[in-house]
C-alpha cells in the first residue's frame, strides 16, 4: 500500500500535465486514465491512514514499509534523453516539476496517518537506465520460462 | 439504414447491468455508413480494461451482421472521456428499479448514497469495488439490505 500510494500520488500528477499533451492519443488516454488514478489515489491514501493510524503492529509496518520504499521514489522525477526530447516536442511533461505537488500531498497524507518520511535525501537511481540489482534477473528468469523454452507458445 | 442501426443497437444490453443498454450508458458516439454500404460504429470505452467492452464490441458485429449488414467497423474513439453524466434520466430510474444505486455526485465515503429499495439516506459504504470495479458495495440502515452503488466517473 504504501508503494502504490507513493506510484498513484505521482501518476496523478503525470496524468494532469499530459492531459495537455500535444500528442492527441495520449491526450485522450491521460483524460481519461485521470479520473480512474483519482479512485486508486482515494484507496490508496485510505489505506495508508488507515494502516499508518491504525494499531501498534499496522503503524510499525508502514514505517517500515515508508522506510525502505524512500530511496526509490527520486527517480519518478529524473528526466533522461528521451523525456526530454518529448517535453521539448510539446508531448511529455517535465517530471522533475512533478515533485512539489507530489511532495506536498505525500507530506500531509503522511501526518495524517502518524508516519514520517525519512530524512536524508539520497535516492536510488539506475532503474531508467536499465541499471538493476542481480535480483531482477531471477525474477526475468522465472517470468520468462515458458516464452524462452517454448517460443510462441500460446493458451 | 442509420435510423436502423440506432435501434439494434438499442437492442443490445450491457453484459452486466442488462437493464441498461449500449445506448443507454453513452457508450455508442456515432454511426456512419460509408458509400459502399460499410458501417462504422464508433464507441468509447467506459472504464480502462473494463472487459465488458470486448463483449459489446463483438455483439455490435453480430447484431449488425445478423440484420443483413456485410462489413461492419467498430472503432474505438477515447476522446471526450466517457463519463456517467451521459445517462439519461430513465435509465438511471430503470437501474434504481433493478437494484443498483445509480451514479449521481462523485461517490465518497461521506456523501450520503440512497438505498435503492428503500429510499433511506442513512446507508454505508463496505467496499469501494462491488460485484464490478465500476460499481462500489453499500448496506443499508434502515431495511439492513445490502446493493451496490454505480460510481460516478
Amino acid at each position: 500500500m504504501a508503494r502504490q500510494f507513493c506510484f498513484d500520488a505521482w501518476h496523478v500528477e503525470l496524468l494532469r500535465g499530459l492531459s495537455g499533451s500535444g500528442d492527441e492519443l495520449v491526450r485522450g488516454i491521460a483524460e481519461k486514465a485521470r479520473k480512474e488514478a483519482a479512485y486508486h489515489l482515494e484507496r490508496s491514501t485510505d489505506w495508508v491512514v488507515r494502516l499508518g493510524d491504525g494499531t501498534e503492529e499496522s503503524h510499525r509496518r508502514m514505517q517500515n514499509a515508508v522506510d525502505s520504499l524512500w530511496r526509490y521514489t527520486g527517480e519518478m522525477f529524473e528526466m533522461d534523453e528521451l523525456d526530454r526530447n518529448l517535453v521539448t516536442a510539446g508531448i511529455g511533461v517535465d517530471l522533475a516539476a512533478l515533485r512539489e505537488p507530489w511532495m506536498a500531498r505525500v507530506i500531509r497524507v503522511f501526518a495524517e496517518a502518524t508516519l514520517e518520511a525519512p530524512g536524508g535525501t539520497w535516492m536510488q537511481m539506475g532503474g531508467k537506465r536499465g541499471q538493476h540489482t542481480e535480483k531482477l534477473g531471477y525474477i526475468l528468469a522465472e517470468m520468462q520460462h515458458m516464452q524462452r523454452t517454448y517460443p510462441n507458445c500460446t493458451w | 439504414m442509420v435510423a436502423d442501426i440506432q435501434n439494434w443497437l438499442s437492442e443490445i444490453p450491457d453484459p452486466e447491468i442488462p437493464v441498461l443498454s449500449i445506448l443507454d450508458l453513452g457508450i455508442v458516439r456515432g454511426v456512419t455508413e460509408n458509400a459502399s454500404g460499410e458501417v462504422t460504429v464508433s464507441i468509447t470505452p467506459t472504464y480502462s480494461g473494463c472487459p465488458a467492452m470486448d463483449v459489446i464490441r463483438e455483439q455490435i458485429e453480430a447484431a449488425l451482421h445478423g440484420h443483413g449488414v456485410a462489413r461492419v467497423n467498430v472503432e474505438t474513439v477515447l476522446s471526450p472521456a466517457w463519463t456517467t453524466d451521459w445517462i439519461p434520466e430513465a435509465a438511471r430510474e430503470r437501474l434504481r428499479e433493478y437494484g443498483i444505486a445509480p451514479p449521481g455526485d462523485l461517490v465518497q465515503i461521506d456523501v450520503p448514497v440512497k438505498c435503492p429499495r428503500c429510499g433511506s439516506a442513512s446507508t454505508e459504504m463496505v467496499s469501494r469495488y462491488g460485484s464490478t470495479l465500476c460499481k462500489a458495495h453499500y448496506k443499508c440502515k434502515s431495511c439492513l439490505e445490502p446493493f451496490d452503488a454505480f460510481k460516478r466517473h
